[in-house]
């Protein structure tokens, strides 16, 4: 049972996070057709224009438009949201909200309510990660076109794998902190760090500093565009990252196991 | 035969930083009686529960609940097994309705009374497809009890139960104890309520700034505390205070030509010593357990006050 107030808790932000990332993956299937015709007609109406670095491939490489819209922007953000919310609650929550006794009075060991709460929320962040992986190949099809979903498997275990880190820092921060809305608001401000102020940096691989090239979870998150063969998989920084969580998530079992509620 | 204690403590302490929250408590629950714990708010009734229950880790001492330690935790998982509890605030998950959470924590309980359950529901009306976020405060009491009650434990644990309640259901409620309590079950609350400590309790202890004050039967109180009165011709001796410090004399509070003595026992020997210092009028009153709480509180107040 403690496994259906897991569900119970988490269900309404997991509906959410599905909402949201399919539709953020559907759009950008749907949209396609429309927004190559709207490119194509600006080359030939401002060919003066500025083109950004992926601009040429996009317009003519269908999985590197998805890719480049999805993996390495707005699903990846939809995604990184979802983790940070996903991984709000656990028991210093539940004493904020007072519910704490009676969950310490069940017969049941801490180690074993957050695991139970944290497999569960992390299971639902897995679904919600290769959600798109289907959605694509089902949608392109629909809209007669293809995406292999091979592909699709590949960037979705990459964004989980490397973006597993938020859902660890948001897990500690419930564990740490007993208030209900700082967890969050730090959780997201860390996103946003990262998305508007750090990847900027990274981007520009030329300028950008060692440091920015070395914290650019968001591009681990996307990976290369083709990911053909396993040579392809940035492996140190996955690594780096699920050994990261893996701390966190650690450094939260033993905040939660010796802690007074 | 001399069954052992269901609570045991010894010099049982918890400290934050430097506020010392329980100190040296030293609890004896008889098994099979139901014993108040008594004392105002802030006195530490509730951390000394949420000791025995290993949700705070004691700071010293040592306490076992069914002869169960409860720092260990492992034994603390077995003491949970067979304790009923519900906390100080009643809070339940507001996501759940009454009926999930009902079953919910059905399910960690095999020995749950279903037939309190139904009886329970019945006395109390909860709407069972309602969740719990929609409760008032009374309903919410009610099914926090019922969650306790049920578990079928060989000992419960209630934080304040009549808080939130009405008076009929408090009345209820204190019937439905009674009745757990005729048929074995050891039961164990705080309250600053004294009437309801009074009307069920065998067993009274009492609390203030962490520290136990006052442990012992309900009748052996009745039977052996007292306030004497002393009434002087002249003023009150200025040695009284010296010329009552016998064990039993709790307190002495002088006013005008009477003197006013809170005394726990030895009441014939202070009757006696009193005439010996001349009183006129020495008149020996029983008194309730209001009283024993108001003058323990007084009298350790005044002591740590001197210290």
């Amino acid at each position: 049972m403690l496994w259906y107030k897991a569900w119970l808790e988490t269900r309404s932000r997991f509906l959410l996070g599905v909402v949201l990332v399919g539709a953020v993956t559907l759009f950008f299937v749907a949209a396609h057709p429309f927004m190559i015709r709207q490119w194509q007609s600006d080359l030939v109406l401002h060919p003066d224009w500025p083109e950004p670095h992926w601009f040429r491939r996009a317009l003519a490489d269908y999985p590197y438009f998805l890719w480049h819209f999805l993996f390495a922007e707005l699903l990846q953000n939809a995604w990184v949201l979802s983790a940070v919310l996903l991984g709000l609650g656990g028991i210093a929550q539940e004493a904020v909200q007072g519910t704490a006794g009676f969950t310490l009075s069940l017969p049941v060991s801490r180690r074993r309510l957050l695991a139970v709460r944290t497999v569960v929320a992390g299971a639902e962040l897995v679904v919600l990660g290769f959600l798109p992986a289907f959605l694509l190949p089902l949608g392109s099809a629909l809209a007669g076109r293809t995406y292999p979903l091979g592909s699709g498997l590949a960037h979705s275990a990459l964004m989980v794998g490397g973006g597993l880190g938020f859902f660890g820092l948001t897990v500690l921060l419930a564990s740490v902190l007993r208030d209900e809305h700082t967890p969050m608001l730090i959780g997201v401000s860390a996103a946003a760090l990262l998305y508007f102020v750090l990847q900027t940096y990274a981007d520009d691989a030329v300028r950008a500093p060692l440091w920015a090239r070395i914290l650019d979870l968001p591009g681990l998150m996307a990976g290369p565009p083709d990911l053909a063969s396993p040579g392809d998989v940035p492996w140190a920084g996955l690594l780096l990252s699920l050994a990261a969580a893996t701390l966190l998530l650690g450094a939260s079992f033993h905040l939660t196991l010796t802690r007074d509620y | 035969m001399n069954t052992p204690p269901v609570i045991a403590t010894r010099g049982l302490a918890k400290r934050y930083g430097s506020f010392a929250a329980v100190t040296d408590m030293n609890l004896s629950v008889p098994s099979g009686t139901i014993s108040g714990f008594l004392g105002p708010n802030g006195a530490g009734k509730s951390t000394t529960i949420r000791m025995l229950l290993g949700m705070v880790r004691p700071s010293g001492g040592t306490a076992t609940v069914l002869g169960f330690r409860v720092d260990d935790p492992r034994e603390s998982l077995e003491i949970r097994r067979r304790v009923g509890y519900a906390g100080e605030d009643k809070r339940l998950y507001d996501y759940m309705t009454a009926a999930q959470i009902i079953r919910f924590t059905r399910s960690f309980f095999p020995g749950w009374r279903l037939d309190l359950e139904r009886r329970l529901l019945s006395d109390f009306r909860l709407p069972l497809d309602r969740r719990i976020k929609k409760f008032s405060k009374g309903m919410r009491t009610q099914l926090a009890l019922l969650l306790a009650i049920c578990r079928g434990g060989e000992l419960l644990i209630l934080d304040e139960p009549t808080e939130g309640l009405d008076p009929i259901m408090a009345e209820r409620l204190l019937e439905v104890l009674v009745g757990l309590a005729a048929d074995g079950t050891a039961i164990f609350f705080s309250s600053h309520q004294i009437a309801e400590v009074e009307q069920i309790a065998e067993h009274v202890f009492i609390i203030d700034g962490g520290r136990l004050l006052v442990d012992g039967s309900l009748e052996s109180m009745r039977e052996e505390y007292r306030r004497v009165d002393l009434v002087f011709d002249t003023a009150v001796p200025d040695d009284i205070r010296t010329g009552l410090a016998v064990p039993g004399v709790e307190r002495v509070s002088v006013s005008g030509r009477t003197a006013r003595l809170f005394v726990s026992r030895n009441v014939d020997h202070v009757v006696h010593r009193s005439r010996a210092l001349h009183a006129t009028a020495v008149d020996v009153l029983p008194i309730g357990l209001k009283d024993i709480f108001l003058e323990s509180l007084k009298t350790a107040r005044r002591t740590d006050a001197l210290v």
